[in-house]
Formats: C-alpha cells, sequence, structure tokens
C-alpha cells in the first residue's frame, strides 16, 4: 500500500499544461504493474538452493590457483631464461680469468678480467668516449625537445604537417638514416658545400678524430630528439588550459606563463627523460657502427663501452672480458638512475625545507600526484 | 576640390579599410612574434626533416650526379636506382627476412606481453610484488649484459644463425609489459567482477572486454616492437652468419665494390626503401603512438 | 565598480550551425554589492561570467565598468580576479606564493621595463621594497580568510574549502575592481557551503568589492546575495533581491524556479472579472486591485503558504488529499482540485485515504500569469 502511494507521487509537475499531467499518471499505474511483477519473480527462485558436490569445490579451488601462472608462465620462463640467467651468467663468467668459450676453462676466479681492462688503454678510452657523448647528447637533446614541444605546443596552422616532420625520426631505423648522415658529412658533401660557400675549407669529418666526434653527437641529438619531444608535448598537453587563462588575467607575459607554470609541470618528465636517454645513449653502438662502416671511429678513437663488448664477441676476443665490460657498463647505468633519481627528491626537499617531516613525505608524493592534473 | 584630392573614393573604402588594418597590424607587435615564431618553427622542422628530404633526393640522383661538387637540391626523378634495388633479389630476401622477424616479434612480444600484464594486473597471484619489483630492477638492465649469454643459449639450442634466434630472446619485454599492465590497471576492475559474476571466463573477459579496451595502448606498443625488431643491428650481426637469412641490417653488404669506393646513390635508394614500411605504419597510426607513449613516458 | 551589460550577444558557430549561449542580454550590477546569475545548465551564466571576465570575447554587445566601455579590452586590462571552480591552484608553489603570484608578476613587469623609463637605477631599490611590501599584502589577505597558519603548505596538503580559499585570496590580492566566481558552491557539501557562505559575506563586508558569481542552487544563490539575475537561455528574466524574486516574480518561468518547492499553478480564464479553471472546478473572485481584463489563458500562481486548509469558507473548492509530507513546524499536503495538483500548507497531517478538504486560496497571494508568454499581468 505504501508502495504503491510513493510511486505513485513520484510525478514532477514542471510542464505547464494539463494533459501531460494525465500522461504522466497512467505512467504511475504502468510502473506499480512491472514492480509486482518483478517481485513475484523473485519470490520463485529466492529460496532455490545452489550446491556443487565437495570434489568439484576442490577443483574449482586448485583450477583458480593455478590460472593466473598459467597466464605468466610464458613470461616468466622467458624472462628467467633471456634475462636473469643471463645476468648471473655474466656476472660469473666477469670474474672468470681467462675464460675459454669453447671448452668452458677458466684459470680462476678473480678481479683479472677487470684488472685487464683497466690496463687496456682503447677502454679507457671507451669509458671517455662514452661519457663525453652521454654527458653531450643529454642536456643538448632535452633543451632542444623542451624548445620543439612548446613551440608545437601552441596554436598553428599545419600543426600534423610540423608533427610529422620532427617525429618522423622515430619510426625510422637509425641505420638508414645513419647511411644519410654518413653521407652528408662526407668530404664532398653537403656540409662541406656548406662550409665551402663561407669560404672556409672543407673539414674531415669523418676521417679526423677531432670531428669525428661531432658528428656521432649531432647524430645521437638528432635521434634522441623527436622521442624526447613528443613525451614533453603530451605532457604539455595535459596542462590545464585555464592555469594559462588565470595567469594571463594576471598580466602574466608569455614568458612569465612558461616559467612558472609550463616548465615546473614539466620537471618530473625531463627528469624521466633525462632517465632514458641517458641510459639509451650510455648504449651507444649502432650510431658508430653505421657511420664509421664498422670501425670504431676514423682511427680507431670513438670505441665506446658497447663496441668495446661487441669486438670481444667476435671471433678473437675473449668473452670473460666482454661479460666484464658489460657489467660495468650496467653497473654505470645503475649509478646514473640512482643519482638522477636522488636528486629529484633533493630538489623537492628543497623547495619544502619549512615542512615538517611527516608533511614533507606527505608533499613529496602527493605533489607527485598531483602533476597528473 | 581640395579636399576631394585627399578623401577616399567609396569604390575604394574596403580597400582603404585593408589597407589600415594591414599596416596597423604590420606596427604591432604580435604580428612579428607571429611571423617570427613560424619562421623559426620552419627552420626547426627543415632541420629535422632534412636528413630524408636528402635521403629521397639523393637516392634519384645518377651515379655522377651524386659525386658532383655542387650537389644539387632538387629531385631529379632518376628512378634507375630505385629498380636496381627492387630487382635485386638479394635484397628482397633480405627485405622479407626483415619483415617476417619483424611480424613474428611483434606477434610474440604483445601476446606474452598481455597475457602477463593480465596476470600482474587483474589476477591474484601470490608474490605478485616481488614479480613487480624484479621487473622494475631488469628495466635498467642493459641488453648489452644479456647478449653474451644469450648468444650461448641460442647456440646450444640450436639456433645459431636462424631466423627464429632474432625474435625468440625478445619474447618478453618488461618494459612492454608494464606499459600495457598501467592500461589494464586503469580499466575498472568492477566490470572485470561483473563479468565473473555473469560466467565470462578469463580468457573471454580478457579477449572480449580488457583488449579492445586496451586498444590504442595495444596498438603503440605493438608499434614499437615492430621498430625496434626493425632497427636492431647488435644482435643480427652476432648472430646471423648466412647470408640467406639475414636482415636488411646489412644494407652494407651490399655497397662495397672491389677498389672500395662506395655507390652512395645506391646505398640511398636502399635505405629509402627500407624505411618505407615504417613510414607507412606511422602515417596511419600516429595518434596512437602519441597516445601509447604517454603511458609509459611517466614511469615513477 | 558598477557593471553594465548592453545588449550583450554570444555566439557559438559550429559544424551544424550556430548556437546562441547568450542572446540580447542586459544586465546591470551594482557597484558594492554580491549578485548572483542563477539558472540551470544552458542559461548561459558561466558565459556570461566569462565574457565579463574577459575569457570570452563578445559577439556583440558591450561591457562598461563603471563608465569604461571594456568591450574591447583583453582580459589582462580589465582588473578582475577570477576565481575557478576546480580553483586552479599552482601545484608546485606554496599557498604563500600561490596568493603573491599575481604581485610578483606586476614585480617581473617591471623589469621588463627597466630599459624603459621610469625605472633606470632605482630597480633594484624598488624590488627589495616591493618585496616587503608583497609579504604584508599576503599576510592580510591571507588573516582576512583565515589562511595564515597554511602559508607554508602546499596546495595538494588542503583540504577542499581551504584551496577555495586560497584561490579567493589569489583573486583578491590584487584589489581587483570586481571579483567573480564560477560556480563556487558546486564542489562543496552542506557543511562547506555555509561556511562559504559566511566567508562570502564577510569579504564583502570588509572589501566591499563588487562581487558576481555563477551558480544553479538557487537555495546558495538566495542566501548569498544582495540580487540575483535569473538566466535563461541567455537572456535575463528577472534581476531583483531575492526577496523580491519571492513575492514578486516578474514571469512565471522565475515563481517556478524560486522557493524549496514548485509554485502552484492552475489554468484558466478570466470571465467577468472572475477566474475560472479550466475544469470550472476552482473559481475566485478578482480583487478590485487585481483588476485584469476578460481574456483567455491565465496562470493563476500561488505558492504553499498562499492556501489554506479551511472547513468553512466560502470561496472554497473540494481537493483530494494525495500526499503527506512533513516538515517540523508544518506539513505539506499535496492535493487534488479538479484536474490539478497543488501543494498547500497545513498545520496537521491528514492520513486517513481518499480524504478531501476544501481549499481557499488568499487573493493577496495570487499572482497571475499569461500562460502563453509568461508575463505578469497587473
Amino acid at each position: 500500500m505504501k508502495n504503491k502511494q510513493a510511486i505513485a507521487s513520484n510525478t514532477t509537475t514542471i510542464n505547464v499544461d494539463s494533459d501531460s499531467i494525465v500522461q504522466q499518471s497512467t505512467l504511475d499505474a504502468n510502473r506499480v504493474a512491472m514492480h509486482m511483477v518483478i517481485e513475484n519473480s523473485l519470490k520463485a527462485t529466492k529460496d532455490t538452493p545452489i550446491t556443487y558436490s565437495k570434489l568439484e569445490k576442490i577443483k574449482y579451488k586448485v583450477w583458480a590457483k593455478i590460472v593466473p601462472w598459467l597466464y605468466i608462465s610464458p613470461f616468466l620462463i622467458a624472462i628467467l631464461v633471456f634475462s636473469v640467467y643471463p645476468i648471473f651468467n655474466t656476472l660469473f663468467m666477469s670474474f672468470k680469468e681467462d675464460y675459454n668459450y669453447i671448452n668452458g676453462d677458466y684459470s680462476g676466479i678473480g678481479f683479472g678480467n677487470y684488472e685487464d681492462l683497466f690496463d687496456n688503454r682503447f677502454f679507457i678510452q671507451a669509458i671517455g668516449n662514452t661519457l663525453t657523448y652521454v654527458v653531450l647528447v643529454v642536456p643538448i637533446t632535452l633543451a632542444f625537445a623542451i624548445l620543439f614541444a612548446s613551440m608545437l605546443n601552441k596554436q598553428m596552422k599545419g600543426k600534423a604537417l610540423f608533427q610529422t616532420a620532427f617525429f618522423l625520426p622515430l619510426v625510422t631505423s637509425s641505420i638508414a638514416i645513419g647511411y644519410v648522415w654518413q653521407f652528408i658529412f662526407s668530404g664532398n658533401g653537403l656540409i662541406n658545400w656548406f662550409v665551402g660557400l663561407f669560404g672556409a675549407e672543407s673539414i674531415p669529418w669523418l676521417t679526423s678524430s677531432k670531428y669525428s666526434m661531432f658528428v656521432l653527437v649531432s647524430y645521437g641529438v638528432w635521434n634522441g630528439i623527436p622521442f624526447a619531444t613528443m613525451i614533453l608535448l603530451s605532457n604539455m598537453q595535459r596542462i590545464n588550459k585555464r592555469y594559462y587563462t588565470s595567469a594571463r588575467m594576471d598580466n602574466a607575459s608569455s614568458w612569465q606563463q612558461f616559467k612558472k607554470i609550463t616548465l615546473p609541470m614539466m620537471i618530473p618528465t625531463i627528469l624521466v627523460l633525462a632517465v632514458l636517454n641517458m641510459l639509451s645513449s650510455l648504449k651507444v653502438f649502432n650510431d658508430v657502427f653505421v657511420l664509421f662502416n664498422g670501425e670504431p671511429g676514423p682511427f680507431s678513437n670513438l670505441y665506446t663501452l658497447v663496441y668495446f663488448v661487441y669486438q670481444n664477441l667476435q671471433g678473437g676476443g675473449s668473452r670473460g672480458t666482454a661479460a666484464a665490460v658489460a657489467i660495468l657498463l650496467m653497473m654505470i647505468a645503475f649509478i646514473g638512475a640512482i643519482v638522477v633519481f636522488a636528486l629529484r627528491n633533493f630538489r623537492k626537499i628543497n623547495f619544502t625545507k619549512i615542512f615538517k617531516r611527516r608533511e614533507k613525505l606527505n608533499g613529496i608524493t602527493s605533489t607527485l600526484d598531483t602533476q597528473q592534473q | 576640390m581640395a579636399s576631394q584630392a585627399h578623401s577616399i573614393p567609396n569604390s575604394n573604402n574596403k580597400w582603404h579599410q585593408v589597407w589600415q588594418s594591414m599596416s596597423s597590424a604590420i606596427k604591432s607587435k604580435k604580428v612579428w612574434k607571429k611571423i617570427g615564431f613560424y619562421v623559426s618553427i620552419i627552420l626547426f622542422a627543415i632541420v629535422m626533416f632534412f636528413p630524408f628530404y636528402w635521403m629521397l633526393i639523393a637516392s634519384l640522383k645518377s651515379a655522377t650526379e651524386i659525386t658532383a661538387t655542387t650537389p644539387s637540391f632538387w629531385p631529379s626523378f632518376n628512378f634507375g636506382n630505385w629498380w636496381q634495388i627492387l630487382t635485386n633479389s638479394r635484397f628482397i630476401r633480405y627485405l622479407l627476412n626483415s619483415l617476417i622477424v619483424a611480424v613474428a616479434n611483434v606477434a610474440l612480444t604483445t601476446v606474452v606481453a598481455i597475457l602477463a600484464a593480465f596476470a600482474l594486473s587483474k589476477l591474484k597471484i601470490k608474490g605478485r610484488a616481488y614479480i613487480i619489483a624484479g621487473m622494475l630492477v631488469l628495466i635498467a638492465v642493459p641488453f648489452e649484459v644479456l647478449v653474451i649469454t644469450n648468444f650461448s643459449t641460442m647456440v646450444e639450442l640450436g639456433f645459431y644463425d636462424s631466423l627464429p634466434a632474432l625474435f625468440i630472446p625478445f619474447a618478453a619485454s618488461v618494459y612492454y609489459t608494464m606499459i600495457l599492465r598501467n592500461s589494464f590497471l586503469a580499466s575498472s576492475d568492477k566490470i572485470y567482477h561483473a563479468a565473473r559474476i555473469d560466467g565470462a571466463s578469463n580468457f573471454r573477459y580478457l579477449t572480449q572486454i580488457l583488449i579492445p579496451q586496451a586498444k590504442p595502448t595495444i596498438i603503440s606498443i605493438m608499434l614499437f616492437a615492430a621498430l625496434a625488431s626493425w632497427n636492431s643491428i647488435m644482435w643480427p650481426t652476432l648472430i646471423i652468419r648466412s647470408d640467406e637469412n639475414m636482415t636488411l641490417t646489412f644494407l652494407q653488404n651490399f655497397f662495397k665494390l672491389e677498389d672500395g669506393l662506395v655507390q652512395q646513390e645506391m646505398i640511398m635508394a636502399a635505405s629509402l626503401i627500407s624505411i618505407i614500411p615504417t613510414v607507412v605504419l606511422f602515417v596511419f597510426f600516429r595518434k596512437y603512438m602519441t597516445r601509447g607513449v604517454n603511458m609509459g613516458g611517466t614511469k615513477g | 565598480m558598477k557593471i553594465v551589460l548592453e545588449g550583450i550577444t554570444k555566439e557559438f558557430k559550429s559544424k551544424d550551425g550556430s548556437n546562441y549561449a547568450v542572446k540580447d542580454l542586459n544586465l546591470e550590477i551594482k557597484d558594492g554589492e554580491i549578485t548572483a546569475l542563477l539558472g540551470g545548465s544552458g542559461s548561459g551564466k558561466s558565459t556570461t561570467l566569462n565574457m565579463i571576465a574577459g575569457i570570452l570575447p563578445t559577439t556583440s554587445g558591450k561591457i562598461y565598468f563603471g563608465d569604461q566601455d571594456i568591450t574591447n579590452f583583453p582580459m589582462e586590462k580589465r582588473n578582475v580576479g577570477y576565481v575557478f571552480q576546480d580553483y586552479l591552484l599552482y601545484p608546485n608553489m606554496s599557498i604563500f606564493d600561490n596568493i603573491a603570484f599575481p604581485l610578483k608578476l606586476q614585480q617581473y613587469a617591471g623589469y621588463a621595463n627597466k630599459f624603459g623609463l621610469d625605472k633606470g637605477a632605482s630597480w633594484l631599490q624598488n624590488r627589495k621594497s616591493k618585496k616587503l611590501d608583497i609579504r604584508q599584502r599576503v599576510e592580510s589577505i591571507a588573516e582576512i580568510l583565515q589562511l595564515t597558519p597554511l602559508l607554508n603548505r602546499r596546495p595538494s596538503t588542503l583540504s577542499g574549502g581551504q584551496q577555495q580559499r586560497v584561490a579567493i585570496a589569489r583573486a583578491l590580492i590584487k584589489e581587483p575592481a570586481v571579483l567573480l566566481l564560477d560556480e563556487p558552491f558546486s564542489n562543496l557539501d552542506a557543511r562547506l557551503s555555509l561556511a562559504l557562505h559566511e566567508e562570502l559575506l564577510q569579504i564583502q563586508k570588509r572589501t566591499g568589492v563588487t562581487t558576481v558569481y555563477v551558480t544553479h542552487n538557487q537555495e546558495d544563490a538566495m542566501f548569498v546575495s544582495n540580487s540575483i539575475a535569473i538566466l535563461k537561455d541567455g537572456t535575463c528574466m528577472q534581476n531583483s533581491s531575492p526577496q523580491e524574486l519571492y513575492t514578486n516574480p516578474r514571469n512565471f518561468y522565475v515563481a517556478n524556479f524560486i522557493g524549496k518547492l514548485p509554485i502552484n499553478y492552475v489554468s484558466g480564464q478570466i470571465v467577468d472579472g472572475k477566474f475560472v479553471s479550466d475544469d470550472a472546478h476552482i473559481q475566485i473572485e478578482l480583487l478590485a486591485e487585481n483588476k485584469i481584463d476578460d481574456r483567455q489563458s491565465v496562470l493563476v500562481c500561488f505558492r504553499p503558504e498562499g492556501a489554506e486548509v479551511a472547513k468553512y469558507r466560502e470561496e472554497q473548492f473540494e481537493a483530494l488529499v494525495v500526499n503527506n509530507s512533513f516538515h517540523g513546524k508544518d506539513v505539506m499536503l499535496k492535493v487534488k482540485a479538479g484536474n490539478t495538483f497543488m501543494t498547500v500548507v497545513h498545520t496537521r497531517v491528514i492520513d486517513e485515504p481518499q480524504s478531501k478538504v476544501g481549499i481557499a486560496i488568499n487573493p493577496k497571494y495570487i499572482k497571475f500569469f499569461d500562460k502563453s508568454t509568461g508575463e505578469s499581468l497587473k
């Protein structure tokens, strides 16, 4: 009884003509009828019990436990075989002195391989080259990426065209374009023609030890810009446009808007990109291989760490040495990543130095979250 | 009469207005800013795009044109180079190998990653946290560390110098799995429970609900996997020996003439052809890439 | 600062044609008062607010601040303080810096002018005194809004209500001509809404700034305003004090919109100085002061408290009790008179089913509206 009244009184009379008021009352009647039908059918099934046999219950329980592992097993197997096992294997290999790959002999366990490395001047050179490369490529790439991303963020005509131009290197193989780069920088290539226009002599880009690093670095920067720009752009676009409106209302110039709104919100992304770029730059090898036809630079001056690994894996090389280099590479990568992340937390602490301890922790984690606005 | 000399006749009124607004606009700072912006962005775009343009041009030049001291910036439409490359059966074989490997790599990696990401996001696994923690550590490990051992493993398994060797070791990618996992996590758990209550098996939920929802991300990682496979150098050069298994990585095999000189225009043509598949992919899937990359970019 | 909107129209063009969010709006906002822009969704209230702020340009019409035509002024020149619905505090700055932000921009603008005529070598000294000045001003605003203990914290550590106060402080610190708020009550629960009521009234009292805000909730508008402008489909239906809107609505839309319960209305005609409802069930004799000519379609409207449940009054009509709702002091009876539903105030609950009561409408509370145009008849 009460239900019916409640249903019947649920009419809303904002409409002006009385016809619709009459309509509403008939709708109410329909609703009441429907409720009664549902009520009755529920009553019918309410008391029927659901039973499973004990065996079925056990089978289901076991199966439910196994299923997740089934899904993850191909991944786990592949990871174990091709990632985890190799790490340990390489680690041990690096300590096996005079490791003979063919018959598995080694003369002892110790740091011999590592010591040999540091006696090898090519290796020292490789460290220097790689670090130089990273230190040059990462900041330059990021600087251009920030610039390009903020330019692409504006309203402009032909956006798709510009985006294609900037992002195309992402998809193309660095091998193919490497040949182009080599061609452009070759003795009678485009760059030298350009230089010649200014009356200077042609520069031996690819054949001198002085200039070859420039070729390598410039190629690395050119290759790294699209990815960084893409990530920065998509993050910039996620900034709430009304922040800029609010700042504009307070009479902020575009530079001020960039400095106070865009940049601070990009800092975590920039740091992540720095780490990613650094990690991939440490592994520089493809570029050297292509630009210098498989040689490590014109006078073997552009040895990089990975090239060292590669060389030692060839016919006459020593596996143990290669392993040692690889492990060292991993160490450097880890240290680099840790340093950058520590830097990130350190910056946050500086800003909030007036905080109390608990608020400091909250501030760090929650400001990270609010960056995703 | 005197006033007529200074007044503008009615028929030119509209143009007078246009001229007025143009001249005042030129004087305003805003227009200069805009011009400066477009000029600079065009310059930057030219610099970034230039290698492609140069490659296109160079591939169309004849052997003499390419060694000319003054390079020409205009295409010369010499398609002979392209024809030569495309009819070179060795090149075609390399191309096909690259294609086969790329397709297999994408298929294998994507399937493994989807299954694993599903398990790690929606299913209960004991020790899930440990697995994920381990994976995060693995991300930073460079492939070079693994190369040495994987080489031996492949040899022992009998895959030395074979096409499968080029994609099997990459079956499990922590990076892609994590990206997919993040994307799956974003999909509501409630839908999962509702589907299970309605009697759907895990597999059905995965294929019919979760995957369609995560399509953009899946497409992006497929693209990235394809690219990575197409562009890899180190691993193929180590593990492939025989000519019939070589991929486009070995482009340089084509162009070492006896006297050491290199046929630049052929290299350019071959390079051009080798990037066409990826460019095509890019043009069609550009928006997927920007969207998908976003997920993985903000790590940490 | 008095604000006058004259013939404001805002047209949004799209592929399927154009849409007029605001159509020929005329509105006057008095200086030093709080005005609410009240309306449903699509009524153009946010669009109007944004046009006052300068965020959206007008398609046609003029806007005056005081006596100055600012229609073509860009937003940075209008000296407007704007509080967004989602507050938009800069997450990487402390509360102090957030509030000081507008002032710092003006300070930096001084740098840009340092090669101009007015600065010279004294800009360094200006900088120091400006810093002090900024600190003082931030602290005084923070004191008004009770934000003083929060000045060193980050926005993410603040509650919603606190964040809103920071947003208001940031808007007020540049001593704007007008304070604009976009749906300030929409994100708050009942308790915080009440707190905000208090706050806005307080701020108004202390600073005297002309305040305009947008809301869709009439209770908030009724509480916190000196006048309410009711907007519908881009035009202003009525702009007067809450009291005036309640007792003298100028058209039916306003009468229906305002009030906790919708107004009662009966459709009918006026014949021989008497109102007769369509079903002839209700007949009301018109008082001398409400003389209206005979006409066809009329709506008679009255609030629940304008009708009485009476047993032995002459001018009554019979009604069937449909529903009761208990409101503490009063009881609202929903009755059906003829074919019309109406809500009447009564002192007790009438529970017996199918009970009939006599209803008499107090002629002093009746408002007449033309049924087709909705305009008030007098």
